[in-house]
Parts: structure tokens; sequence; C-alpha cells
């Protein structure tokens, strides 16, 4: 139950995003979750629903984008994605794989919001970095 | 109104994360190393910490730990006891530690004082994962009454874990629990890991998972000056000691403790098992008498020609060669073996002394200067004799192994 703590950090990531957008409204947030992350999208769904009340957030649809553990595979020299969490072998050679290029994500990829026409912000193009 | 797409790309737990970053460096630049110990609750952190830490100071380690729980200062208290200093970490409520938890708890020590920080997770297989806490080593922990399949179950986890520890293994038999499948499993989620098996009550296997934490701390801690103090400390008295940091009023007051090493009498799975817990046997009676044995000493019981030995036994051949008085050491080993025979004897256990009777036997089916050193123990003996013989087989050895590679070229 983790997921608590880490919508509170969206709520929150979100908020301070929206003070360069005065009067916008979230409309979606979408986040970017590794099967490997630790999370389930079911809680997400329920803790955004508590955490989001009385925010500016409040009403906007969380939409969670789980991505597959891919990891390099050395002895096919190329990136591999696992077909069970219960088995880190490359699905093609059978060889045990640990380089993992991705599935740990834990990120918050974008929001959708509804700004206020004749208020356009001075930083009108693509917002933060990772 | 128009609708505008805002691309953030950014880690959830940034903030964690960052400050997890900046713990990291603390540690590194304090030589000091760091390790989050995570499992369920009841797999045995606490148990198998407080053996690590008693351990670990009787080696001349400094040390200390944060220990994670919902509630309760019980475990710190159980820590504290091994003479570390201890502090507990309440999170009331929150199922994981988290960066500035730790960050927070760490005020007031001085980490270059430290020579190796644990920090015991709340007992958690899942959310712990998510929270970086700075760490150098990630240990997950499983227990043999857990069942084999939990690595399976808990992917996340072991997969985020640099080393793995599969704790109680003295109950292995009376739970069934197959050793070679769980082996197999930590290794399908985690490939190549290193895997301790370990027992807190009888020592099995704890060297191994010592010398480990030695070598990532990234040498021989020194054990001159500072290395009785933590043994002694709970021999001299069952009452609470505290430690400086303690004392400061910051941390818990230890809670008595009792020192024992006493086992039932039991059976040996390998001569492996059998050397380590005479080793470790022949460790605790050095320092109950007040003689602590050396990282050298200690390892130089371990020495094998062809049974199983440390693997980087001739490292430890070597310093002993050039540090240490062949005669002094088998006379001080073989005091020690006669104390532990006697104490077996005078003290009636006599099934005690059967578990080390066994292992003995165990041992007998290799070849281990160990068993040389009990036999000549028991008898009249030559000073000096057994051990020079031992290493001008390795400079043999060595030299064999030279020729051999250079013939191959």
């Amino acid at each position: 139950m983790h997921e608590l703590s880490i919508i509170s950090s969206v709520v929150e990531s979100v908020v301070e995003t929206l003070a360069a957008y005065p009067g916008a409204t979230v409309k979606e947030v979408r986040l970017r979750v590794g099967a490997l992350s630790a999370v389930i999208e079911d809680s997400l769904q329920f803790c955004f629903g508590i955490a989001t009340e009385g925010t500016p957030l409040a009403g906007a649809k969380l939409v969670v984008l789980i991505l597959p553990v891919v990891a390099h595979c050395p002895a096919c020299s190329q990136d591999v994605e696992l077909e069970s969490l219960q088995s880190f072998r490359c699905p093609r050679c059978g060889n045990p794989v640990d380089d993992l290029k991705q599935g740990r994500e834990l990120e918050i990829d974008s929001i959708e919001i509804d700004e206020v026409e004749d208020r356009e912000p001075e930083t009108s193009k693509v917002e933060g970095t990772i | 109104m128009t609708t505008r797409i805002v691309e953030l790309r950014r880690g959830i737990l940034k903030k964690n994360d960052e400050l997890a970053a900046g713990l990291r460096a603390r540690y590194a630049a304090a030589g000091c190393l760091v390790l989050n110990l995570v499992s369920s609750p009841g797999t045995g952190k606490t148990a198998f910490l407080e053996r690590t830490l008693r351990e670990l100071r009787a080696r001349g380690c400094r040390v200390a730990a944060l220990v994670g729980d919902l509630e309760t200062d019980n475990d710190a208290k159980r820590l504290a006891a091994s003479g570390a200093p201890v502090r507990q970490i309440n999170t009331h409520g929150i199922c994981h530690l988290e960066a500035e938890m730790v960050s927070k708890h760490l005020e007031g020590w001085e980490l270059a004082d430290l020579d190796i920080l644990f920090i015991e997770n709340v007992g958690n297989l899942v959310c712990p994962s998510s929270y970086d806490l700075g760490e150098r080593v990630r240990v997950a922990l499983l227990s043999v009454t857990e069942g084999e399949d939990k690595p399976l179950k808990y992917p996340t986890l072991f997969n985020s874990a640099d080393a793995a520890v599969i704790t109680k293994i003295d109950l292995a038999e009376p739970c069934d629990f197959n050793r070679e499948l769980a082996v197999k499993n930590i290794r399908e989620i985690r490939p190549g890991i290193r895997i301790f098996e370990t027992s807190s009550k009888t020592g099995v296997g704890m060297a191994d998972w010592l010398d480990y934490l030695v070598a990532q701390q990234g040498g021989v801690p020194p054990n001159s000056s500072g290395q009785p103090t933590g043994v002694v400390e709970i021999q001299a008295s069952s009452q609470a000691v505290l430690s400086p940091e303690e004392e400061s009023g910051d941390a818990i007051a230890p809670a008595s403790n009792e020192f024992s090493v006493a086992t039932p009498a039991r059976s040996f799975a390998s001569p492996r098992e059998a050397k380590e817990f005479l080793i470790e046997w022949i460790d605790a009676e050095a320092r109950r008498v007040g003689t602590p044995l050396s990282e050298i000493e200690r390892k130089m019981l371990y020495v094998s020609r062809k049974g199983w030995t440390l693997p980087e036994i001739g490292d430890v051949q070597e310093a002993f060669e050039r540090y240490h008085d062949p005669a002094e050491y088998e006379e001080k080993i073989g005091k020690l073996i006669r104390g532990i025979r006697l104490g077996a004897h005078t003290a009636g256990n006599q099934s005690e002394f059967d578990s080390w009777t066994e292992a003995v036997r165990v041992l007998s089916k290799q070849d281990h200067y160990l068993l040389e050193l009990i036999a000549a123990s028991g008898g009249i003996r030559k000073s000096g004799g057994r051990i020079s013989l031992w290493l001008t087989a390795a400079v043999v050895c060595g030299v064999l192994v030279a020729i051999a590679l250079f013939m191959g070229h």
C-alpha cells in the first residue's frame, strides 16, 4: 500500500507544474509504470480518487501505461522482452539476463490540461525534463 | 479554453531518488558501507542483524543500525544489546522506509566513524523495493519457513537485490525446505546473485556472510585496538551498556543480553557446514576467554589442501606467514579447543559436545588443517611443526601451478 505515497507525489508534482498555467484544469494524468515497479494499477486508481479531492486535479482521469520488462541478452546481442516475471531468461535463447533496460519506470509522462485562452504562459513549449 | 498536453517525463519518486543520491555520495565519501535489509515480517531480520552486529564488532568493525518498524522500539532494544549504536525509525503506518526518514535519523552520527551501517527496513516484500535509501547493497532475506517459491511471488524485490540470505537454515529439515530449489528460484529472478544460507541461532553460514561484508566494505578492519569492546561489554555484565551515541540520549538503551553458543546435538549436511560450526565455536570461545581471534587467525582455521576453504585463503596464508608466529598461533588455538572440551564436560552438557564430535567426524572426510589442530590439542604436539608443513605445501602447490601455466603458454 505505498500507492498512496506514490500518488501523493504525483499530485504534488502536477500542482507544481500547474503554477505555470494559472486557471487551468487537469483532464488527464498519464503515468508510465514498469512491470517491475511494485505498484498495482487498481490501487493507484483508488488512491488517485482520494488524493486529488480538493486539489486542481479533482475529477481528472488517471491513465497508467504499463511497460513490460526489457533486458539485454548478451548471447543474442539484443534487447528482449521478458515473457514472465518468474523467469529472467531470454525468451529466444533461454540464457539468464540481468541487464534490465526497461521495467522499473515510475514516471509521470504527461498531463492534459484545459487552459484559459487569454492567459498564455511564458513557457508554452514542453515543460520539465526527466 | 484550449486543451494542451504538458510533457513532464519526471520520476514520481524524484525527490526520494535525489535525496538517496545525496546520501549515497555521503556514505561513499565517509567510506561507510550501507546495506538495506528487506524481507517479510518474521523472516528473522532482527535476529540475523543482532548476530551480525555482535560478530562484526568482535572483528573490530565499527557498525551501527537504523531499524524501521511501524510501531514500537522493540527491535532497536534488541539490536542495541550488541553494543552498537542503534536508532529506531517508527513510520507510524507507512509500509516502507524513505530516504528522508533515513537522512533525519542519521543526524548527529559521524558517518566517517562507521565502517558499516545497516538499515533494517519495515517487514514488507513489496513496498520497500521502490524506495532507494542510498544503500550500496540491498539484501533480500527469506526464511526456510516461508517456502522456496517466495522469490517467484515477489520478483520485484528479489530482482532488485544485490545479495540474498536464506535464514533459519537450522530449520530446513523439519520444514522440508528444499535448499536447491530455493537457490534456483532466487537465481531465476536475479541471475548470478550471491546467496548466503545462515542460521542466527547456530551461527552456520555467518562466517561467509561476515567475510562478504568486510570485503564489500573494502578491507580488513583494524582489530587490535577496538576489537574486544563489543563482546567484552556483553560478557562483563548483563546490564544495559551504552555506546557513546546512546549516552547522548537520542538512541535507545540496550536491554540485557546473554551470549551463548550452546547448541543441541545436530547433524551436518556437508564438511563445509561442519567446518563453519567448529570455527564459529572456536571463535566464540576465543571471545569468551577475552582473547578474540584476529581476522587472519580466524581465517587460518579454514586452510585446506583439497577440501572446502575460503576463496582468498592464499592471501590469508601469505599474511599469516608474514605477521604471525605459527607456534604461538597453534598454542592459542589448542588452548581454545581444550577450553571447549573442558567447558562441555564440566557443564555436564554432553549433547552439546556431541555436536562438536559429529562435526569433527563429518569434517574428517576431507583433509583440513583444523583437524590437525583439534587432534593436536588432545595430545602431545610439536609446536610450529604443523603449519609450516601446510605453508610449505601451499608454496609447492603455487609453484606447480605457475609451472603449469608457464608450460601452457
